[in-house]
């Protein structure tokens, strides 16, 4: 009658009617086909986040104002995603980031401005445990020094 | 298991390496040392490893420079 959804952050069991449906079958699958090509130089600025705390591993970020308030805050774009506790790397024009879509682990380049998506890569591996949950971990590094941009993920 | 590389305009795969990490742990978090190498830790208990990156008339290469058991960051 019920299903073990796995634990919670407390560690306590997660459980749901089994006739439920999993929260993912819900979730659309990223749009491999479309891929606008990209008009802009790709150039990195002061204020990118090329990798998992920043660009000098310390979680902070430079080269910004802060405002005082937060009534001015606009959502821009929201848009449906797969599981995973990968944050986001934003070099340029560009995010990346990486989830998980049943039976796969996709890594997604968005535009930054609009949430569009620019090219995603599925591997056919799939993350499943009781104590971690269903998900794809890492934020995908960009690395722009030395020569060609070059983007690493890690995959289960 | 392993790590990819893409080129970030198109995708495109350039290279992977070949890893494992430990059972039902997967938070090998890249971080990348001085633009050209790609430190990986790889669980519990197994330590971390450096894999240089380089480019040459558009061929890439990723070499596992050394395999720590002792340095590790999770």
């Amino acid at each position: 009658m019920f299903r073990l959804q796995g634990f919670s952050g407390g560690f306590g069991p997660a459980l749901v009617f089994g006739w439920q449906k999993p929260i993912e079958a819900e979730r659309p699958v990223a749009n491999s086909g479309v891929s606008p090509p990209l008009s802009e130089a790709y150039q990195s600025t002061e204020t990118d986040w090329p990798e998992f705390r920043g660009p000098n591993h310390d979680g902070v970020v430079r080269g910004i104002e802060y405002s005082e308030t937060w009534l001015d805050l606009e959502l821009r774009w929201r848009i449906p995603i797969g599981e995973g506790w990968s944050s986001f790397c934003v070099v340029g024009p560009m995010a990346f980031t990486q989830w998980q879509e049943y039976e796969s682990q996709v890594t997604v380049c968005l535009r930054a401005a609009s949430g569009v998506e620019v090219w995603c890569n599925e591997d056919k591996v799939r993350f499943d445990e009781a104590m971690g949950g269903r998900r794809a971990t890492r934020s995908p590094p960009v690395a722009l020094r030395n020569f060609r941009p070059l983007l690493a993920q890690s995959r289960s | 298991m392993g790590i990819d590389a893409h080129h970030p305009e198109s995708g495109k795969p350039l290279w992977n390496h070949a890893f494992t990490t430990s059972p039902k742990i997967c938070v090998a978090q890249p971080g990348i040392v001085d633009g050209s190498s790609i430190l990986l830790s790889l669980g519990y208990g197994l330590g971390s490893i450096l894999i240089d990156v380089e480019e040459k008339d558009g061929t890439w290469t990723a070499k596992e420079r050394w395999n720590c058991r002792r340095l590790t960051l999770i």
